[in-house]
């Protein structure tokens, strides 16, 4: 995959910026931009245009975070190119070039399920990722598992990823470790185990404690009764105690009543009210007094006040004359100042217009005044003056000069050669390009044809059977591989046949084999009798018998028969009966033996049967083969031909086959060959004519490449020759159309120069001067003008000034006199300012008296009102004592008084009686008449005796509760803590939480130890799987990126055992990488990394190498190295090197050859950035 | 259980009765589309459901996180200080009655692994090995052997229930789980 373009339309500080890439493989695009040109910014835009604008990007500074947008057209390794644009947002992110959503899976599918962050690790190369690898080589101790895988995921600290690993794992469990998380949960998880244990129930125990706390509680609850009736009683006791004083108080209180007599009983604050009466009285007498004097003082006062009340009429008037005063004074002592600057302004316009128009007044030169207008335009037209005079002088010069100039080029144009026609040459020689290097093309062909030829041959001759040459061989009728094929089978078949027949065969004479040996070995133990040997015997006998019937009904002589030639007939037959018996008793005795023996001679018999059967059938087997022998062999009559089994047949065809075959293809070859030649031919004999017309000389024997060198140099001094004389004819074209503009410029000129001077003389005419005169003395004629009028201006503006204050001054006289005369007629003997300070001082004194009248008058209504309101509180205080005393039912202040007092006595003794009763009541809760007769007759010294013997007693029941309490809460808690209840609980609950607790750590240890193991494993497999070819790049890279300071790389073992990468230098020593420089270092990882992501790119889709501002630290060889190896790499894929360092980009240039690389700048004068439109 | 009265030879009633003090409950929470603090009020709403559910009893919690998420990486790097967190929460959510016995990961990263199991690479390589090692019974064993140390300093009541070592099942399942501790280290995105 590679991007042709990459569009900045909405990204950064960019808006519609487009990045245009080599479209074509070989060629690093090197994009350089100065610091803030936006570098890193199109750097972010790759991944974000590839992965998405991350959600919180900090591009958004110019452009609305919803509004970004990245281009791109993209060109997978297969397939068509496709124009795609990134938006920021949540989904639907993809569009295309209409800006329809597009499934992700477009770009996925070519990024071969890198996501964003594998992407950035396997093809960014950074400075500082590189730094970071060659650190972690030295971490690494240079181990070469590590540093390939490291190298090929990009990660530029594997080891450091082991370690951090290995740390976890120890963080959380060490086998002898305490600390360690894991070592202390099981130390925890111990710890609950023994608290849960220690918490459970010991049976035995708990009943003789549940027995004692009942014990225990029976036991107080008989004390607590007991307690309840000590305390009874001795409440009782205290009560009379308490009762026994008040009784008596009771008592007394009755008595002193009883002195008292009978009174009127009085309201409870009588006394207060007449008190209070008596006090309102005395307060409203004093009050009337008081306020009658303050209002015979304010009357007085109030008499002597008269103000002017004429003067208080009219204080508008002469407050508002009294604010001029000010004004009216300043305007007086300006006045003569502002008179002496007119007369001296007046002077001065005299002066100016006396020297223009010297024979003027002052009043004739207003009529000059609308001259003053044309001063803009003459200013205009001075400097219009200038200006068209230059513009005639340059166009006078330079149709001079382009005149000039013409001739020279038009004099050159006519000394050019005439040019030859080149299209002929031009188009042979196109026709020619294509074939390339035709000969020795057709030299390898020839040389691969013939030896192709004599294999054949060879091969030809080591064909069995056939003893003819290639063209026989391809004419040979052979059968089809069919027919062979059914012969194969036919073969196949009667073999198969064949062999079953005689393994059937082999098996039956086995059995007729072993049923022979049963039946010897039968036979060994004795004859067996037959059926057949009963029969003969039996035949022998009937035979004898038929003998001696016979001879007893003939003649009654036996012996004249012979039966069996040894005995007489008696005996014989005798003998022949016993025999005969004898076989059929063996029979009957011998029955199992005689079974046996009929049973295998059965069994043979079938045997025989069986064998004779498989013979016939191998007979006729015989004869098919025969036959199909004679057909096969028919079969390759036509091809003459006497055939090998079927099976070998079969090769023999197919060897045939091949060598048709490889015929075929050589004469195809051959073909090919001599239609090259005939080419060859064509385009020599096309070359040679053409160079002839064009008058070159060539060797008869040129090959065609000389031809076409000769023929492209002809075509190329040609061009030349071209361009030359279109150069010269174009400047001529050129030179002319400048001559034509450089008339037409003098023209403009003159034109412009007569309308001035029209202009001129009608503006001057305004000023009744001459047209001759020049811009600068008119213009000094109309400043004069412009001054004079603003002098003229300046003295009316300070005439006017003058009238005005005259006028307020008599204004303001004849008022103040006014005001004098209706207030105070001696005043306007005065100056006016003086008579309105004098009327203003007079209405300041007026307006004071006027208010403290005012004032005064206030007062006296609100003393008025004092007075009627204390002769009104007076009436109501006697009306009260009145009342007073009739209620108490007296006539005098001094009887109301002693009533009073009697009333409050009885009173008293009421509520101090009465207070009495409640006590006693609350105290025993009854009446306190009833109870006094209760105690009546007690005595209080009995009564503390008695009390004191129930206090005592009441301790020591408290004392003997106490230490019942104690017994039962000590049994209660010795319960709860044997029964467990919410401990037990609790502890089983907590050991389950640490076992949660150790079971988490524990897998998590697990899975980093288990993580390790696979990882170790994993670099070890990589490492024995590629190390070979990758390691061989990598030393080429290396090799290259020192400049040959070191010949390539090595593998050893360190003290460890471990396999280890070693730099080798040119003198052959080994170094290790903790020996190589830093520089060294960054240049093995960069090494590394290439090797990795060159193997990648052969393996699967090749993804772009975006490179960033690598080489900074590299000395300028080792930078010049470096870019050559990045365009090896640019040969497999596209290689993007963002730089904003421009002596790299020098280095670049001096490194690589052109079209090795293309260069994009970055900023607003970047000639490579198109602006969209 | 249940309570039954009995009158005379009759069944009076029957009362269901909880006798049980602890309750175990396993808690699914999908953590598609989520963040942190996300994460956390999804598991507080779910500790409270179960809580109340348990009515008072004490109550132990296992959470189960599911789903593809872009919090992968985070929840598995940052595992310890996940738990810790979230061991609060499930606190904070019924103080006293609930407590977190353990957090189990079912959660993958959002990436297309199928392509990049494909790739000839180093990392192609690492995703191979790890799917192929749950079937292969003496990888397993030889995972086992590597944490003997382990074995021998674990309690029984511990390795009887579901964490035994010995068993083949246990050790393919935390392989399982080792893919997601390795790849975002392996990815850069722990550096």
């Amino acid at each position: 995959m590679r991007l042709s373009t990459l569009e900045l339309l909405a990204f950064g500080r960019f808006s519609g910026e487009t990045l245009r890439f080599a479209t074509t493989g070989g060629a690093i695009d090197i994009v350089y931009g100065d610091n803030e040109a936006g570098k890193s910014t199109s750097l972010r835009a790759v991944s974000g245009f590839l992965y998405g604008i991350p959600v919180r990007t900090t591009d958004d500074f110019v452009h609305q975070k919803p509004t970004l947008r990245i281009g791109a057209e993209v060109m997978p390794q297969h397939g068509k190119s496709v124009r795609l644009v990134r938006r920021k947002g949540a989904k639907d992110t993809l569009r295309d070039g209409s800006d329809a959503p597009i499934s992700e899976d477009v770009l996925a599918r070519m990024l071969g399920g890198l996501d964003r962050d594998l992407f950035e690790q396997m093809f960014a190369l950074s400075r500082e990722a590189l730094v970071a690898g060659a650190n972690d080589l030295l971490t690494g101790s240079g181990s070469l598992g590590e540093a390939l895988f490291g190298a090929s995921l990009g990660l530029a600290g594997i080891n450091d990823i082991l370690h951090r690993l290995e740390a976890e794992a120890a963080d959380l469990f060490k086998p002898g470790g305490s600390v360690p998380a894991l070592n202390a949960s099981l130390r925890e998880l111990d710890e609950l185990r023994r608290r849960a244990r220690d918490l459970e129930l010991r049976p035995a125990d708990y009943l003789a404690h549940e027995s004692a706390l009942g014990q225990a509680r029976l036991e107080r609850e008989s004390l607590d009764e007991e307690l309840r009736r000590a305390h009874a009683e001795l409440g009782l006791l205290e009560r009379n105690k308490q009762l026994l004083p008040l009784a008596a108080i009771r008592a007394q209180l009755f008595a002193e009543s009883a002195a008292l007599g009978d009174v009127v009983i009085l309201g409870a604050t009588a006394r207060e009210e007449r008190l209070a009466a008596q006090r309102d009285l005395d307060r409203t007498l004093s009050d009337a007094d008081l306020a009658q004097q303050a209002i015979d003082t304010l009357s007085a006062q109030l008499e002597l006040l008269k103000p002017n009340e004429t003067l208080l009429t009219r204080a508008g008037e002469i407050r508002a004359l009294h604010t001029e005063i000010g004004a009216h004074q300043k305007a007086a002592r300006d006045l003569p100042g502002l008179r002496a600057v007119h007369r001296a302004t007046v002077a001065e316009a005299e002066a100016l217009l006396a020297q223009t128009h010297p024979d003027r007044t002052l009043k004739q030169a207003a009529e000059l005044r609308p001259a003053v207008a044309v001063r803009t335009a003459i200013a205009a037209l001075s400097e219009d003056f200038v200006r068209t005079s230059e513009a005639k002088r340059a166009a006078a010069e330079k149709l001079t000069t382009t005149r000039g100039n013409l001739r020279r080029a038009r004099e050159e144009e006519a000394s050019l050669p005439a040019l030859a026609d080149i299209s002929s040459a031009r188009a042979v020689l196109a026709a020619t390009r294509p074939l390339g290097d035709i000969e020795t093309t057709i030299a390898d062909g020839e040389a691969e044809h013939q030896a192709a030829d004599a294999q054949l041959r060879a091969d030809l001759s080591t064909l069995p059977l056939f003893d003819g040459d290639i063209d026989d061989l391809e004419r040979l009728r052979v059968p089809a591989l069919e027919t062979v094929a059914r012969f194969e089978a036919e073969y196949q078949r009667i073999a198969d046949q064949r062999r079953d027949l005689e393994a059937e065969r082999a098996r039956v004479e086995a059995q007729v084999a072993t049923h022979r040996e049963r039946l010897k070995a039968l036979e060994l133990t004795g004859v067996i009798p037959s059926e057949a040997d009963l029969a003969a015997t039996r035949a022998h006998r009937d035979h004898g018998w038929s003998l001696a019937r016979r001879a007893l009904e003939e003649n009654g002589t036996l012996d004249s028969f012979d039966f069996d030639g040894e005995h007489s007939l008696p005996d014989a037959y005798e003998i022949s009966v016993s025999a005969a018996d004898e076989v059929a008793d063996r029979l009957r005795r011998e029955a199992d033996r005689v079974a046996q023996k009929a049973e295998l001679d059965a069994a043979i018999g079938t045997c025989d049967g069986e064998l004779a059967e498989l013979r016939n059938q191998i007979d006729l087997l015989d004869e098919v083969c025969d036959r199909c022998s004679g057909d096969w062999a028919g079969v390759w009559e036509p091809a003459r031909l006497e055939p090998l089994p079927p099976v070998e047949m079969r090769a023999w065809i197919d060897a045939r086959e091949g060598l048709v075959a490889e015929t075929a293809s050589q004469r195809k070859e051959r073909g090919r060959l001599d239609g090259k030649l005939a080419t060859l031919g064509e385009h020599r004999a096309a070359l040679t004519r053409e160079l002839v017309a064009l008058g070159r000389k060539r060797g008869k024997s040129m090959t065609l490449s000389a031809l076409v060198a000769l023929a492209e140099d002809a075509i190329d001094e040609h061009g030349q020759a071209v361009t030359a004389d279109a150069k010269v004819r174009g400047a001529v074209l050129l030179l002319k159309q400048e001559e034509r503009a450089a008339v037409d410029a003098a023209d403009q000129a003159a034109v412009a120069a007569a309308t001035w001077a029209e202009q001129w003389a009608e503006e001057v005419a305004k000023l009744g001067l001459s047209r001759d005169l020049k811009p600068d003395q008119v213009r000094a004629v109309v400043d004069t003008f412009t001054e004079l009028f603003t002098k003229l201006d300046t003295a009316a503006t300070f005439l006017s000034r003058i009238e005005g204050i005259d006028r307020d001054d008599h204004a303001f006289a004849e008022a103040a006199a006014g005001l004098a005369e209706a207030i105070q007629p001696d005043l306007a003997q005065l100056a006016p300012d003086q008579t309105v300070i004098e009327l203003h001082r007079l209405l300041d004194t007026a307006q004071a008296e006027a208010a403290k009248a005012a004032e005064l008058t206030k007062q006296l209504d609100e003393k008025t009102d004092v007075l009627r309101e204390a002769s009104d509180r007076r009436r109501a205080a006697e009306a009260e004592l009145s009342r007073l005393m009739k209620a108490a039912k007296c006539e005098t202040l001094k009887v109301l008084e002693l009533a009073e007092e009697q009333s409050a006595s009885a009173l008293d003794l009421r509520e101090r009686l009465k207070t009495i009763d409640e006590q006693m009541t609350q105290i025993g809760a009854a009446p306190a008449a009833a109870l006094t007769v209760e105690v009546d007759g007690l005595n209080i010294v009995d009564l503390d005796a008695a009390i004191q013997e129930r206090v005592l007693s009441v301790e020591s029941l408290n004392e003997r509760r106490r230490d019942i309490d104690e017994t039962v809460g000590q049994e209660r808690a010795l319960l709860k803590e044997m029964s467990g209840g919410d401990d037990a609980a609790e502890a089983a609950s907590a050991v389950e939480g640490g076992k949660a607790n150790v079971r988490e750590q524990a897998e998590q240890y697990a899975r980093l130890r288990i993580a390790i193991a696979i990882l170790r494993g994993q670099i070890d497999k990589f490492r024995e799987e590629s190390h070979g070819p990758l390691l061989d790049r990598a030393s080429y890279f290396f090799t290259k990126l020192t400049c040959g300071e070191y010949s390539g790389l090595a593998t050893g073992f360190d003290e460890r055992g471990n396999v280890v990468l070693l730099g080798r230098r040119k003198n052959g020593a080994e170094i290790t990488v903790e020996q190589m420089s830093e520089g060294t270092r960054d240049q093995l990882y960069l090494a590394l990394r290439l090797a990795t992501i060159e193997q990648q790119l052969d393996r699967s889709e090749p993804l772009p190498l975006i490179v960033d501002d690598l080489f900074v630290n590299f000395d300028d060889q080792r930078a010049g190295a470096g870019f050559e190896a990045l365009a090896e790499i640019a040969q497999k894929t596209q290689v993007i090197f963002f730089t904003h360092h421009h002596h790299l980009v020098n280095l670049a240039e001096k490194a690589l050859q052109p079209g090795q690389w293309a260069l994009q700048e970055l900023g607003e004068t970047a000639s490579a950035i198109e602006v969209a439109a | 259980m249940s309570l039954v009265a009995i009158e005379g030879s009759k069944v009076a009633g029957v009362e269901h009765r909880d006798l049980d003090v602890v309750r175990w409950t396993q808690i699914y929470v999908d953590v598609v589309d989520a963040d942190e603090d996300e994460l956390h009020s999804r598991v507080r709403v779910a500790v409270e459901a179960a809580a109340e559910e348990a009515d008072e009893r004490l109550v132990a919690i296992r959470i189960v996180l599911s789903g593809e998420t872009a919090l992968h990486r985070t929840l598995v790097v940052e595992r310890e200080r996940l738990v810790n967190e979230l061991r609060a929460a499930v606190s904070d959510a019924a103080p006293g009655q609930a407590w977190l016995e353990r957090v189990k990961l079912e959660t993958s990263v959002p990436a297309d692994v199928t392509r990049l199991i494909a790739r000839d690479d180093a990392i192609g390589g690492l995703l191979r090995t790890l799917r192929a090692l749950p079937v292969d019974q003496a990888a397993l064993t030889a995972l086992s052997d590597e944490l003997a140390d382990l074995k021998r300093k674990l309690p029984a009541d511990v390795t009887d229930e579901d964490l035994n070592l010995d068993d083949p099942a246990v050790i393919a399942g935390l392989v399982g789980e080792v893919e997601h501790l390795l790849l975002p280290r392996l990815t850069g995105v722990e550096s």
